[in-house]
């Protein structure tokens, strides 16, 4: 790991995620060696307080999509809400992603539907040191990218490192591809407790 | 969890013929980009927090309407087809039900883009909004005009709105909190197409409609609210007054055996308007969760959780077994004459402690709640979700007299009842005028489909316990809509089909909306 994406992940660590915009100093989320080809739209990833420290952020990191993210934290804000609505109803393309806790992810969907976008993915994450569960909204279906991940959450194990990279990494780039997912998923302690993830597209 | 993706969705007894032909119309009438047929568009229409699959309450598709006209326009293509609709204003119904419509298949009637404050009179402190309207909007535009009126909304305030809450008689926490109470005139869209306004409404060139709610002959109003009988496309309120002073009260008390005596000294208080707003009697883990704890802060185990753990959480956040919030309105000298006769009653009860806004400062939830009755939106009280996790969340909602009596009793049955099946007690009572609505949000994990099975056992045995006792619920969420309508009896559901075949004999407003369908055998 380079000096630039260490001080990038203890950044993020540290909560300091208000808004990491790709190319500031310090900030940018590093880019990946990897050669995906993956969408270029301007990404918005959205962490709870538990996440911040978890491979989530790492994952997408290390994603081919890393330079068009940013990220910022979730919370119960009114501004906070305002503003995320006030973006998704912009009319500008872009992606919102993310790992919270049920409570801002009940609001940031529910604010997904009402400014008309398609939600690839909304994800209900139950992960303990004894057992993980990954309960997919609607439930099985979806297309080949929504079911690969499903594939994959399902069969991760807790030996193989967190599943909140894999997770991260698969949100930033949306492909079906099987790539260096897994690699960046065994770097980190596994990141336990309820979350919920979710890709909107507006 | 079976297979039941919202691919090729149609809505029951519609073949896929018929029903490509009404989308090919509404996209005609509405616009291609108001017409949402693609799963991933549909996906977050579909998110539930029930216990049941998510495809049990999946749309066929959701449409969106921008003008009465419109509207007009939906219900006879909807007639010409036989399509059933599912009408939402902002959709923000958490816990009881979401957007989602109450029967798979059903189209979405999306009124969100009907979102113009039509007016607001300072003077007379009335509103007439559209149903897309939010409480944000409107707090908004009261601020920016600097007009002296304040709002009364349910906990998600910033995202709900008026039109939706009112016509779910849902409930807020300040005078005005009993919301169809303080409505005053609709504008309805009938299954016919035919729009009818209430009360003064009809009459030309009348300006009462937002001041007297009667009119001449029936008034209508409530039929319209919890039912599939029209379309709400207009909605006036009273708003109330801002009062130069507010004063948030909490009074905690350390026993849960103390309901029974603190109803008794709230309601002399409430029904004499001493305390003017709906006085909120909230349970520990309400509070803590909305204070931002976890359950899994403090043990790990599942099923409900002991005493001794909420022992731990009352004291980590400072609260009491039972969090009373009341708010005092009016001048100084009116506040300070209220304020003598509360504390007056409040040490004749002889225990407790009582906290102002310069005791508690800006810690949680005391500021939450203050804000809730002084009209300022917040989302605070969505921290309920994060108690136990896993995005489950059902509100049981029976209510009775405002007696201590009642209320020990309620609480004991219902906390025993969740427990029994692993769940915790997170309620609180609302003190109406006279009556009490006892909300408790059923908290479980829709991750664990264990979980889910005794949740969903948990809320038919509360309905049934209950029931058995005389009591029943205002309110539940769309999976349980028709098992609450038995409650009610036979002679309330045969008059609400014999309403619903003169009014709507297609069947196509919501059917099994507060379990009103013709396809039932009434």
């Amino acid at each position: 790991m380079n000096t630039d994406r260490r001080s990038l992940l203890k950044a993020m660590t540290l909560g300091s995620l208000a808004t990491i915009a790709a190319g500031h100093s310090g900030f940018a989320l590093a880019r990946s060696a990897a050669t995906t080809s993956v969408s270029t739209v301007p990404t918005l990833a959205l962490v709870g307080a538990a996440v911040a420290d978890s491979g989530f952020l790492r994952g997408i990191a290390a994603s081919p999509a890393a330079s068009v993210v940013r990220a910022k934290h979730a919370g119960l804000g009114v501004d906070f809400i305002l503003e995320l609505e006030q973006r998704l109803q912009s009319g500008q393309s872009q992606r919102v992603i993310g790992l919270t806790d049920d409570a801002s992810a009940t609001l940031i969907v529910d604010l997904a539907r009402s400014a008309g976008a398609r939600v690839h993915w909304v994800s209900l994450h139950n992960v303990s040191a004894e057992s993980a569960r990954h309960h997919l909204v609607p439930g099985p279906g979806g297309t080949a990218t929504t079911a690969q991940l499903q594939r994959e959450l399902d069969a991760f194990e807790a030996a193989q490192g967190d599943w909140s990279a894999l997770l991260g990494y698969r949100l930033a780039a949306w492909t079906a591809t099987a790539d260096a997912a897994s690699r960046f998923a065994t770097r980190t302690p596994a990141l336990t407790g309820q979350f919920v993830s979710f890709s909107i597209e507006a | 969890m079976s297979d039941k993706s919202a691919k090729g969705l149609l809505p029951q007894g519609v073949d896929r013929a018929n029903f490509d032909q009404a989308i090919a119309k509404f996209r005609n009438l509405l616009g291609a980009e108001n017409v949402l047929v693609e799963e991933q568009q549909l996906v977050p229409y579909q998110k539930v927090m029930m216990s049941t699959e998510d495809a049990n309450h999946a749309p066929s598709a959701a449409v969106t309407a921008t003008t009465v006209e419109q509207v007009q326009g939906v219900v006879k293509i909807c007639n010409e087809h036989k399509i059933p609709i599912w009408t939402i204003s902002t959709g923000r119904n958490f816990g009881y039900g979401s957007a989602a419509p109450v029967q798979r298949g059903q189209v979405i009637l999306d009124l969100k883009k009907m979102n113009k404050i039509l007016e607001v009179d300072p003077d007379l402190g009335t509103a007439l909004v559209e149903p897309g309207v939010t409480y944000q909007q409107l707090y908004d535009y009261l601020q920016e005009h600097n007009y002296p009126l304040m709002l009364s909304f349910s906990a998600p305030s910033a995202i709900a709105g008026p039109l939706g809450n009112t016509m779910d008689r849902g409930v807020g926490y300040t005078p005005y909190g009993e919301h169809f109470m303080m409505q005053c005139g609709m504008e309805v869209v009938l299954a016919n197409g035919d729009v009818y306004r209430t009360g003064m409404g009809g009459v030309e060139g009348n300006n009462a409609w937002q001041v007297f709610k009667w009119g001449y002959g029936p008034t209508l109003d409530g039929m319209f609210t919890q039912a599939n009988y029209g379309i709400c496309t207009k909605m006036g309120f009273w708003l109330m007054p801002k009062p130069p002073v507010m004063m948030p009260l909490e009074f905690q008390f350390p026993k849960e055996t103390d309901i029974a005596d603190i109803v008794e000294f709230i309601r002399p208080l409430r029904i004499a308007q001493i305390i003017p707003n709906s006085v909120v009697i909230a349970g520990t883990v309400w509070e803590a969760a909305a204070a931002g704890a976890r359950r899994s802060d403090y043990i790990k185990e599942p099923g409900h959780t002991p005493e001794s753990v909420l022992e731990q959480v009352r004291k980590d956040k400072n609260l009491g077994a039972w969090n009373v919030y009341a708010c005092l309105y009016g001048t100084q000298e009116q506040v300070d004459v209220n304020f003598k006769i509360v504390d007056g009653a409040f040490k004749a009860l002889g225990r407790g402690r009582l906290l102002t806004q310069k005791e508690a400062g800006n810690t949680q939830p005391f500021k939450y709640r203050s804000e809730m009755m002084m009209g300022i939106p917040n989302l605070q009280e969505f921290g309920l979700y994060n108690w136990r996790g896993g995005g489950g969340s059902m509100w049981f909602a029976p209510v009775s007299q405002a007696r201590g009596s009642e209320c020990d009793k309620q609480y004991a049955l219902a906390k025993s009842i969740l427990n029994k099946h692993g769940l915790d007690y997170a309620g609180e009572f609302i003190v109406g005028w006279r009556d009490m609505h006892h909300v408790i949000d059923v908290l479980y994990d829709r991750t664990n489909e264990e979980e889910t099975r005794r949740a969903d056992a948990c809320f038919n045995e509360l309905l049934d316990e209950f029931e058995k006792r005389g009591y029943a619920v205002y309110r539940v969420n769309t999976r349980f809509q028709d098992r609450v309508a038995q409650s009610y009896g036979t002679v309330k559901r045969k008059l609400e089909h014999t309403l619903k075949r003169a009014l709507d004999p297609n069947n196509i407003l919501a059917p099994g909306k507060s379990g009103i369908d013709l396809n039932n055998k009434f």
